[in-house]
């Protein structure tokens, strides 16, 4: 065997759809290429081997690919799993130990460190128990860390930022739709700074 | 009561109606709220999630629109009736696992509100085609109603609070429910689910998160729900939604003009089986029935109603059909021979 030019190369199908996704049964227009080794399964793994200057392409399926011990190279799934860019989020912050803060929530008595390993507050009171430290998780999840939407009845809307936000962000919108650009820039420089004031 | 007759009545979102039913199956608005100060259901004890279902129960029985919903304790229905509410979307698996789970909904089946599943209550809305912001209207009625019976955990800065941070601030999820054929088939819907993904939506199943994308059909909805406006969020999903409508009737069109005989072959196919088969899995029938629909759409098949095939993608799912026809929790056969006669029986003209 010619060992001197051995490149192997196993990608996986350019569409690929994890199987979570994956719409069962559809049809395909194009023939469907079966696995050339157990000659059953749906070929989705396309090796091409090198050897000197001679190239061949091996179509085989998953099962029969990890058979013969060919890694493949996983690409970045299209779908995107909350549960798992979470766990991203966290694992990243879980990644320096000696930042995390000795705090518990008086109400149901859930330590952060217990937040973080389920990544679920226990109740509303952990809100503010873990306030100074969600602020960045809430920020990279959402972008974002003030509420503008909705306000329960009974809560002052007047006075809360949320709902002055809220306002804000309608005349914007207004503004802008009818062209009263110099109007909606005053708006938005109000808004910039009213959103700049809750983050320090 | 609910579980004599629910072969006979349907979802009023199944109806096949409102715009772009062709593509969009149903619009729908998920709201989340919890109790100020008390413990979020999967920590909570048996006695203080009892506590807030009745507590709930007892203020939804004051709101007007829900005075004539159905309320139940979802432990103590059958298994197979519970099944039939994860079925018609009515309730999520998920909220089996939790204690003292329940359940309102209303006869037509346009509101349901969970409670103590992930989060204290979690309302949705459902409406027949692409119509977010009515959906969201409905809900916010009830919003406010319950929240003057209710104190709900909210936060000046975070806004309502909920036991996931990916659902703190508005709390809404705004979802459609397409169905994408030609996209499929085309070979485009990678790539596309991929765009959607960047843009940060969220592509799910028929059922929901972690299930499958069986027949075509496609969930799309929001993930942020935090520094926008509810109006804000329910635009940008449904901007994105008519483009990808638009796009799917596009390739449909270039579909029928390049291919189709194919196209053609393949519905009618389709219907061959489904009014022909002796035995079918609901994986199969989805299928179909998903070829059938894009027949109906495009015109090819007349006399067959959206609203039937809508019917009857929630008639032949498992459960439905062992409580339809009484037949024994293995009996696959039986299901799937029940599921093929009922298929033929309403395809027949």
């Amino acid at each position: 065997m010619d060992t001197a030019t051995v490149k192997v190369e196993a990608t996986r199908e350019k569409n690929f759809v994890p199987l979570c996704l994956k719409p069962r049964g559809y049809i395909i227009m194009k023939e469907k290429i079966i696995c050339e080794i157990c000659g059953e399964n749906e070929a989705t793994v396309h090796f091409t081997e090198i050897r000197g200057k001679k190239a061949r392409k091996i179509h085989m399926c998953e099962e029969c690919a990890a058979k013969k011990g060919i890694k493949i190279v996983k690409g970045q799934p299209p779908g995107i799993n909350l549960e798992n860019i979470l766990s991203d989020l966290f694992s990243s912050i879980e990644e320096k130990p000696e930042y995390l803060p000795q705090l518990q929530c008086p109400n149901c008595g859930l330590t952060y460190q217990g937040f973080m390993s389920i990544s679920k507050f226990s109740c509303s009171e952990c809100y503010k128990a873990f306030e100074s430290e969600i602020k960045p998780l809430l920020k990279r999840i959402h972008g974002n860390i003030t509420h503008i939407g909705r306000v329960p009845k009974g809560v002052s809307k007047k006075e809360s930022v949320p709902h002055k936000l809220r306002q804000l962000n309608i005349e914007l919108k207004k503004a802008i739709e009818e062209e009263r650009y110099e109007d909606a820039a005053k708006i938005r420089d109000e808004i910039r700074k009213m959103k700049e004031k809750k983050t320090v | 009561m609910f579980f004599n007759n629910f072969f006979e009545k349907f979802g009023e979102w199944l109806g096949g109606t409102g715009p772009q039913s062709d593509v969009c199956i149903a619009s729908r608005i998920r709201l989340v709220r919890n109790l100020k100060n008390a413990v979020f259901p999967h920590r909570a004890t048996h006695q203080e999630s009892k506590n807030i279902l009745e507590n709930v129960f007892n203020s939804a029985k004051e709101i007007p629109f829900l005075r004539n919903s159905y309320m139940f304790e979802i432990k103590k229905l059958e298994r197979i009736e519970q099944e039939v509410l994860v079925e018609r979307h009515l309730i999520s698996k998920d909220l089996i696992k939790y204690n003292s789970p329940g359940v309102i909904f209303d006869e037509k089946e346009i509101v349901s509100i969970m409670i103590n599943e992930e989060d204290h209550l979690r309302m949705q809305c459902l409406f027949s085609g692409l119509d977010l912001i009515n959906a969201y209207r409905i809900l916010t009625r009830i919003d406010d109603e319950l929240s003057e019976k209710l104190d709900f955990a909210f936060h000046p800065d975070f806004g309502y609070l909920s036991a996931c941070p990916t659902n703190t601030g508005t709390g809404i999820r705004a979802s459609v429910l397409v169905h994408l054929p030609a996209l499929v088939i085309s070979e485009q819907i990678g790539k596309i689910l991929n765009t959607l993904g960047q843009m940060g939506l969220a592509i799910r199943g028929f059922y929901g998160e972690g299930t499958e994308a069986l027949g075509n059909f496609f969930q799309v909805s929001n993930q942020k729900t935090l520094g926008k406006t509810e109006e804000e969020i329910i635009e940008s999903v449904e901007k994105v939604t008519k483009n990808l409508i638009n796009k799917e009737r596009e390739v449909r069109q270039s579909l029928l003009k390049e291919s189709k005989l194919k196209i053609e072959d393949s519905i009618f196919r389709a219907l061959g089986i489904l009014s022909n088969a002796r035995l079918i899995s609901s994986k199969e029938a989805m299928q179909h029935l998903s070829m059938l629909r894009l027949g109906v759409e495009m015109g090819i098949i007349d006399k067959i109603s959206v609203h039937s095939l809508n019917k009857l993608l929630i008639l032949i799912q498992p459960s439905h059909l062992r409580s339809y026809a009484k037949i024994p929790e293995n009996n696959t056969i039986m299901r799937d021979k029940t599921r093929a006669d009922i298929m033929r029986e309403q395809l027949r003209h």
